[in-house]
């Protein structure tokens, strides 16, 4: 993947008619976009595409040739040109434009009510070239994934007009399930009944996959999490699940990977028998490369993806179940809420070692009579917005303008994870029949 | 970058690639005429025309020319582009990614729709990117929260559904109006 990364890139350095950084996205979608058109248009022989490889001289260079002046362009006196006829003459409407470059910026739900806009519009809309597109450019958490004990998954958007999915409680899923992580727009469920299957789906697209039986017995101590990190240059999408297996009969661990790639399951070679370790405190998540499980006692499991090893971090002393691991700007850090004089603050633990990076205070002009009684840190998302639940009210608060939107009622009748959610049109995988 | 040997030499050398406002600081910066569809002329330093991709590619075969025609760009967005790439160029300069960031978001923030919506045709054929991407991002914005009418008369599309095929389309993806106003 390197290789072919930079032999592209050298390719595009040489070219003069290219800007000066180029997105290797735009190269890659440009030539999708061929595709795209080509389907669309219907010139290409009945709509089928043919599959170019990426880095063939010529074809992600192609594109380019056509907006080339050829060299003997006739000029008009007084050293002004005129643009040569053939290239971009053409009248650009703005709603193609904003149809190939606007729509990608869209949470998924927006996206889905604007194919009523215009044929041309549904037809890019519902194209896998823009679900790959969509994917790969919007990333903002859009909500949160939730469950409580006896009832179907549910989801809170943050902006409930632009962000939702079709089927919050997943049911278009074969079996009742429960839903247990989340990566990139698309969820990691298990099954509740038989061999507890595992299932990967998009609750936008209603697209699902049932993963094949794992090979090590997965207990209820079974602690998972889904990886699946969007590529701008390959086109199927790519996920793991990374299971942390508790063996039954030692205190040890084991780390069995699904890749949707071989569509199969892989027992690594590390064995985990660190006491701090065991048992897990539920699922985990991803973040660049790693993926993180809280430890029942204070502790975080760390698994590199790329080298299937292992790590121990230790949380903060005062850890407890109001805190919130999870991700700042695509490092790992840990959210503590703290009481001093009638004020709400959330210390941020940060870096490898789980030290102090800040304090950020809950201000109670903002926060109201929420100050009094419980509050409980479940996340940061998208740079700048902490979201904390009080006893009555989950709440999104705004760090740098310390600015605090409700977002929904607080429940009281149990204690569940929250999964950020993108609402992205990510595919599942080899798309179904 | 990641030699050892941190001479002052070899720094400058790495570095000539990069525009240098420093050396023959005596020469004057060229100047290069674009003509908007309106025939207004626009005077920039060769260094903001090179950034339309378009504009660099037209010079790269014709460099004896000195006035660009834009047959596409009327000179009100044509202004406001310059303005943004002669900004973008001090980032160039000066990278400093939480100004440029700051100065993107409210470059767009003041625009009216319509200024957006005449800028992006401009920005595209112009094959300015970076731009583009602000502009776009900055559109998605304003629409999320819309309307399917509110995004057609926002950027004048012709519905070109029958009443039936919208229905049906609005029943399939009924989950996706919820709580829309309808304006």
């Amino acid at each position: 993947m390197a290789d072919l990364e930079d032999c592209q890139m050298e390719e595009i350095d040489d070219d003069p008619i290219l800007p000066d950084e180029l997105d290797l996205f735009e190269e890659s979608l440009r030539l999708y976009m061929v595709y795209s058109l080509e389907l669309i248009i219907g010139c290409n022989g009945g709509g089928k595409y043919k599959k170019r490889p990426l880095n063939t001289p010529g074809s992600s260079i192609l594109g380019f040739q056509a907006i080339h002046p050829s060299p003997g362009l006739t000029r008009v006196q007084k050293g002004c040109a005129k643009f040569p006829g053939h290239i971009k003459q053409e009248e650009i409407k703005i709603e193609d434009v904003v149809r190939q470059h606007a729509l990608c910026f869209l949470p998924a739900k927006s996206v889905c009510r604007f194919k009523t806009v215009s044929k041309e519009w549904l037809k890019w809309i519902d194209s896998p070239f823009f679900a790959h597109k969509q994917t790969n450019h919007f990333k903002h958490v859009s909500g949160l994934f939730c469950q409580f004990p006896g009832e179907s998954p549910s989801f809170i958007s943050f902006n409930p007009v632009a962000c939702g999915v079709s089927s919050p409680t997943l049911r278009f899923l074969p079996e009742p399930i429960d839903v247990r992580t989340s990566c990139n727009g698309l969820l990691g469920c298990q099954s509740r009944l038989g061999d507890n299957a595992y299932y990967i789906c998009n609750p936008v697209t209603e697209e699902w996959r049932m993963v094949p039986k794992p090979t090590l017995y997965h207990g209820s101590g079974t602690a998972i999490a889904l990886a699946f990190e969007p590529d701008a240059l390959q086109f199927e999408a790519q996920y793991e699940l990374i299971c942390a297996v508790t063996l039954q009969d030692r205190a040890a661990l084991l780390f069995e990977i699904y890749s949707s790639r071989t569509n199969s399951w892989r027992v690594c070679t590390a064995l985990c028998l660190e006491q701090d370790a065991l048992p897990l405190n539920g699922d985990g998540f991803y973040i660049r490369g790693f993926v993180y499980w809280e430890t029942q006692s204070g502790a975080v499991l760390g698994f590199d993806l790329k080298e299937e090893e292992y790590g121990i971090l230790s949380l903060p002393p005062t850890s407890n179940p109001t805190g919130a691991l999870t991700e700042l700007r695509g490092e790992l850090c840990y959210l503590l809420p703290r009481k001093d004089d009638d004020e709400w603050f959330i210390e941020v633990y940060g870096n490898m070692d789980m030290s102090l990076r800040r304090v950020i205070p809950l201000h109670s002009e903002v926060l109201g009579h929420l100050v009094d009684g419980q509050c409980r840190a479940l996340a940061f998302v998208n740079d700048d917005t902490m979201i904390i639940a009080t006893e009555t009210d989950v709440i999104a608060y705004q760090v740098r303008a310390r600015t605090m939107e409700w977002v929904i009622d607080a429940r009281t009748d149990g204690f569940v994870k929250y999964l950020p959610y993108v609402n992205s049109l990510a595919s599942v995988g080899p798309f179904r029949a | 970058m990641s030699s050892s040997t941190d001479s002052p030499t070899l720094t400058t050398e790495t570095t000539q690639l990069s525009p240098q406002p420093d050396t023959e600081t005596a020469k004057p910066t060229k100047k290069i005429t674009l003509k908007s569809s309106d025939n207004q002329i626009f005077e920039v330093e060769e260094s903001v025309a090179m950034e339309f991709a378009t504009v660099k590619s037209f010079f790269e075969d014709s460099p004896s020319t000195d006035t660009v025609p834009l047959p596409n760009v009327t000179a009100k967005p044509l202004s406001q582009v310059i303005e943004f790439c002669k900004e973008q160029i001090k980032f160039k300069a000066n990278p400093d990614e939480a100004q440029k960031k700051k100065y993107n978001a409210e470059f767009v923030t003041e625009k009216s729709d319509k200024d957006l919506v005449d800028m992006i045709p401009v920005a595209n054929y112009l094959e300015i990117k970076d731009l583009l991407d602000v502009l776009n991002q900055a559109v998605a914005d304003r629409i999320e929260n819309k309307s399917v009418e509110y995004v057609r008369s926002f950027f004048g599309i012709d519905n070109d559904f029958t009443a039936e095929e919208e229905a049906a389309l609005r029943r399939e993806h009924a989950w996706a109006y919820e709580g829309v106003d309808e304006d």
